[in-house]
């Protein structure tokens, strides 16, 4: 959040009030998210000063935040490693294709929740959505940027494409593709809804937060298993487009910018369909569950553009 | 991880390794989107912030999301790093700080005070703990505290580091809102003007 331009010259002192009963500190808090400045009031901050102030925090934040630093576990290191890695080459890619940033992408909060039933079927593709629909998920897909699809990396990105698709191969759970009729094979969805509820203590059951969709979230942490039941989804033709869902472990997704994908999956027919999640990565507490229409196949980051189901613990 | 020896318990202890014209110019790296600048921001500074950040929660998933959001954002903000302002470890922290902040007010958590605990606890000797390191800015801001009243000190602790608002404060300690404010304003105002001087100094001497 940017305080504002033009700020007036002012006392480089002590901080002071000014004339509409805003100071520096404020100005501070509303960075940190517990205020927000009026026009006005940005108009009169002193950006300057209030930047200096915060660093002023950010000093004693490192000064008195934490007397002991505790090493990053290597795996957590590795994983930050490999996504700032493929940040920056999808990031090179962008900018080069079509000027915007991919980081910005990624971190662009939930937009409002969305569309209902029936908006997966007026989104522009050729396909047509047929209320006999396909079962079968297409193949795995991975897609690292969103958006960049026939962009050459620049020379010099080569290396780090290549160190990204690496990590791609090994994080490709992200994008993970669910067969449901391979799944179905172990099972019928809908019995083994009722053991894993019938045998799992620590199982929750959190419904959709959207208006005409019935059902249901049914998930364990202890097991890291789950299951969507799903009323009133439209039907998708799976050459078009797909469902895919998103776990977060918290509740805010503005702050979660990366999520871990549970799987592609596609809506057949009419009425209840129930889908095994498909979570490739321990989450250790699931907080939120969205389901995004996304290209076939999925994607490794979504742009969150279109969100058809929410469930959360709130 | 800059590879640094154990460095036992007391305050004294803590040093600083000033790098202004390395820092600058890793920053600079990112901003440029320079790839080879990851390994490098990662190596001197992933341990700040995993340190910081974890006083979020003990849950290692919460804190390496925010750590990733963290790193995102500062690949997000180097091009607005600026070095007359803050050192470049100091302008990481600063993005450090919101981003836990923010976390920690969303899930209405209050930092949980357990230092001794913790001292005290079984693998407190581990390798990967030790005392941390401090930046010169860092231990400057940590003179000026070390000079306040405890009132001061604790008010602006409670501001900075756990992130509670002004009412909160005020609330908590029985410290009218306005005294609340003026600590907190005539502190981060004196860390403030204490770096200015530092970077002053600097700049002369170079």
């Amino acid at each position: 959040m940017m305080v504002g331009p033009g700020m007036p010259s002012r006392d480089r002192g002590m901080p002071s009030r000014d004339r509409d009963g805003l100071d520096e500190l404020e100005a501070i808090a509303a960075l940190e998210g517990f205020g927000v400045l009026t026009e006005r009031q940005r108009a009169l901050v002193d950006e300057e000063r209030v930047r200096e102030l915060e660093h002023a925090a950010g000093a004693l934040f490192t000064a008195l935040g934490r007397a002991r630093v505790r090493e990053a576990p290597e795996d957590a290191q590795r994983r930050l490693e490999g996504l700032l890695s493929t940040q920056v080459a999808a990031d090179g890619q962008e900018t080069r294709g079509r000027g915007s940033s991919h980081l910005h992408d990624t971190l662009r909060g939930l937009p409002q929740r969305g569309a209902s039933r029936g908006d997966i079927s007026q989104r522009d593709h050729s396909g047509s959505l047929s209320s006999e629909g396909a079962a079968v998920a297409s193949s795995p897909e991975v897609d690292v940027a969103p958006g960049t699809g026939g962009l050459r990396p620049a020379p010099f990105l080569l290396g780090w494409v290549a160190a990204a698709a690496l990590l791609i191969a090994t994080v490709v759970a992200y994008g993970r593709v669910v067969s449901l009729e391979q799944r179905l094979g172990e099972g019928p969805a809908d019995v083994r809804l009722q053991e894993l509820v019938a045998t799992t203590p620590d199982v929750e059951v959190l419904p959709w937060a959207t208006d005409g969709i019935g059902g249901d979230v049914t998930w364990s942490n202890a097991k890291n298993e789950g299951f969507l039941r799903i009323d009133g989804l439209a039907v998708n033709d799976p050459a078009v487009a797909q469902y895919q869902l998103w776990i977060f472990r918290g509740l805010d997704p503005s702050a979660e910018a990366h999520p871990v994908s549970g799987g592609v999956f596609d809506v057949d027919r009419e009425g209840q369909v129930i889908v095994p999640i498909d979570a490739q990565l321990e989450l250790g507490r699931a907080g939120m569950f969205v389901v995004t229409v996304e290209k076939p196949g999925g994607v490794m980051v979504s742009d969150r553009e279109d969100i058809v189901l929410v469930a959360s613990r709130v | 991880m800059r590879a640094t020896d154990r460095r036992g318990d007391c305050d004294d202890a803590l040093y600083m390794n000033p790098r202004s014209a390395q820092e600058t110019s890793l920053l600079a790296r990112v901003a440029e989107g320079d790839p080879s600048a990851v390994k490098d921001v990662l190596s001197r500074y992933s341990a700040l912030v995993w340190s910081l950040s974890s006083s979020l929660s003990k849950d290692l998933h919460e804190v390496e999301d925010v750590v990733q959001d963290i790193f995102v954002d500062v690949w997000r903000s180097a091009a607005r790093y600026d070095p007359a302002v803050a050192s470049e470890a100091t302008f990481i922290a600063t993005i450090a700080r919101r981003r836990v902040i923010d976390r920690r007010r969303r899930a209405g958590r209050r930092v949980d005070p357990e230092p001794l605990e913790e001292e005290l606890a079984p693998g407190a000797d581990d390798e990967g703990l030790r005392q941390v390191e401090l930046d010169d800015e860092a231990l400057h801001a940590r003179e000026v505290v070390a000079q306040l009243s405890g009132d001061r000190r604790r008010v602006l602790e409670m501001s900075v580091v756990e992130g509670l608002t002004h009412r909160e404060i005020a609330s908590d300690t029985g410290i009218p809102l306005g005294t609340v404010k003026s600590h907190i304003r005539r502190g981060l105002a004196e860390v403030s003007e204490k770096l200015k001087t530092r970077r002053g100094v600097m700049e002369d001497g170079s």
